[in-house]
């Protein structure tokens, strides 16, 4: 059971970005603060799991975001699963060092919404400027997402050694 | 990211992005509904969506009445003077009803492009990313919602309904930045209505953009803006927003206005879904032109048919 724990958790924090909007963003704001949540657990996860759990967990977040939020397929199932596999990077010094997993998913973040932006703009749904997007979306975004990054890093961190050292697999 | 830079990697990547492009042309044509699999995955999120947003409401109704306690003396002043107004307003508004009654009565009209049914639905969730600018309800195909329907809150339209499963549907806000995201509106000047497009949202001025005006229509500053029932799905004079500012186009052809919404588009808890009970207008249209084609078939009379319908919202 407890193996299937952190896609839950994936899970459970794609429904709060999705009610993050309506609860905590008030109209007269210039920046935007995007959670990308699910997506910096995912990444941490990555880094204990290897990369091909984690862009097989990718997929499944990237396809959640396509179908229930947007209208165009593919985007995010896209972005999702290379970013997730791009930056799990399973190496031990990483894995012991809680700095190294908080740049590496606040990079991820960044990463990933710049791919995002990229995407979106190639194909016509935002028309958002360069320097718009980074300095009113990405920015902040960075900061919060960078925030819960911190925030979580240790919890996960201990969650995923018990996890591995139960499944007898102390090196992946 | 040792693990990358490898033959078979990058030819999984390349995969990848064929499909990614498939799949990305696969949906970006006009899609009169979503595939079931689409609808399965949406309404099964909703349930949690479902779960969780009620809580979520509960604490930041909490927050805004914190807020709204801070401003009570304020408010209630301004209300009590509105208050007086109030009792000249209702019963001017009683006298109007009823004249129209008598009037309608006289003209035997039955059904207005005002008319409509509404269904109250909840929001469940909101894109976290703001590109996509659409929310979630909990209302389907199961309790009546129909694509295109609107979607009001009760200042004002909001939006109207682009997808719909079985259990959830998703609405597309005004302010989204989409080329099909158009309703027929109306400006109510001092005399005459006058018709226009809403077509999206201007990011620089933070707007919605009112184009297609006659040149010659004399549109101020503080008019009106209401739907116009035109465009056969939506029901006339839903609220939409304010005049704010008028411009000519570039062609100088036509006027191009800036409306300010009056709906609030964030903090969107309960919204209700609007169906025009009037036939739409494409229908009537159709029968009489197949009228006229059996008529005029039976008179023998060869002259040309106009088959072509006139060319509605979609120009």
């Amino acid at each position: 059971m407890s193996r299937y724990l952190p896609p839950i958790l994936v899970f459970v924090l794609f429904l709060v970005e999705s009610i993050w909007f309506q609860t905590f963003v008030s109209p007269d704001q210039p920046l935007q603060f995007i959670p990308r949540l699910a997506m910096v657990l995912l990444v941490m996860i990555g880094i204990f799991r290897g990369p091909l759990i984690a862009a097989v967990y990718g997929l499944g977040l990237g396809l959640l975001y396509d179908v229930v939020f947007t209208d165009v397929l593919g985007i995010y199932m896209f972005t999702c699963t290379f970013i997730a596999y791009l930056f799990s990077i399973s190496l031990p010094v990483i894995k012991q060092s809680m700095l190294y997993i908080v740049v590496i998913a606040i990079v991820a973040f960044a990463a990933f919404e710049t791919l995002v932006y990229g995407l979106y703009s190639v194909v016509g749904v935002t028309t958002m400027e360069g320097d718009v997007f980074f300095q009113s979306r990405l920015v902040p975004s960075l900061l919060i997402n960078g925030g819960f990054a911190l925030l979580i890093v240790y919890p996960v961190r201990n969650l995923m050694k018990v996890l591995l050292q139960r499944e007898g697999t102390n090196s992946v | 990211m040792p693990h990358f830079f490898s033959n078979k990697r990058l030819i999984v990547l390349m995969v990848g992005i064929i499909i990614l492009v498939a799949l990305v042309g696969f949906s970006m044509r006009e899609r009169e509904t979503i595939t079931w699999p689409e609808q399965f995955v949406r309404d099964t999120v909703g349930v949690g969506q479902s779960i969780l947003q009620r809580p979520a409401y509960f604490v930041s109704g909490i927050v805004d009445d914190v807020r709204d306690i801070r401003n009570v003396y304020e408010e209630n002043q301004i209300l009590k003077s509105r208050l007086e107004e109030y009792a000249s307003v209702a019963s001017e508004r009683e006298t109007l009803r009823q004249e129209n009654e008598t009037l309608q009565q006289m003209l035997d009209a039955e059904d207005s492009l005002s008319d409509y049914v509404m269904r109250e639905a909840l929001v469940i969730h909101r894109s976290p990313d703001q590109w996509n600018e659409t929310i979630g309800i909990n209302q389907g195909s199961e309790h009546g919602i129909e694509r295109d329907m609107a979607v009001v809150t009760p200042q004002g339209l909001i939006g109207k309904v682009q997808h719909v499963s079985q259990f959830t549907s998703t609405v597309q806000l005004l302010s989204d930045d989409d080329r099909t995201n158009r309703v027929s509106a109306m400006v109510h000047t001092d005399d005459e209505p006058v018709y226009a497009f809403l077509e999206g949202w201007n990011n620089e001025h933070e707007a919605l953009q009112l184009r297609k005006i006659e040149s010659e229509a004399e549109i101020e500053e503080g008019q009106l803006v209401s739907t116009s029932g035109l465009g056969g799905i939506f029901p006339r004079s839903l609220a939409i927003g304010e005049v704010k500012d008028v411009e000519p186009d570039e062609y100088g052809l036509t006027m191009n206005a800036l409306v300010e919404p009056v709906a609030d588009f964030y903090n969107i808890e309960q919204v209700r879904v609007i169906e025009r009970t009037t036939d739409s207008l494409e229908e009537d249209i159709e029968e009489e032109l197949e009228d006229d084609l059996v008529e005029e078939i039976e008179e023998g009379v060869d002259e040309p048919v106009e088959d072509e319908l006139p060319e509605g919202e979609g120009q």
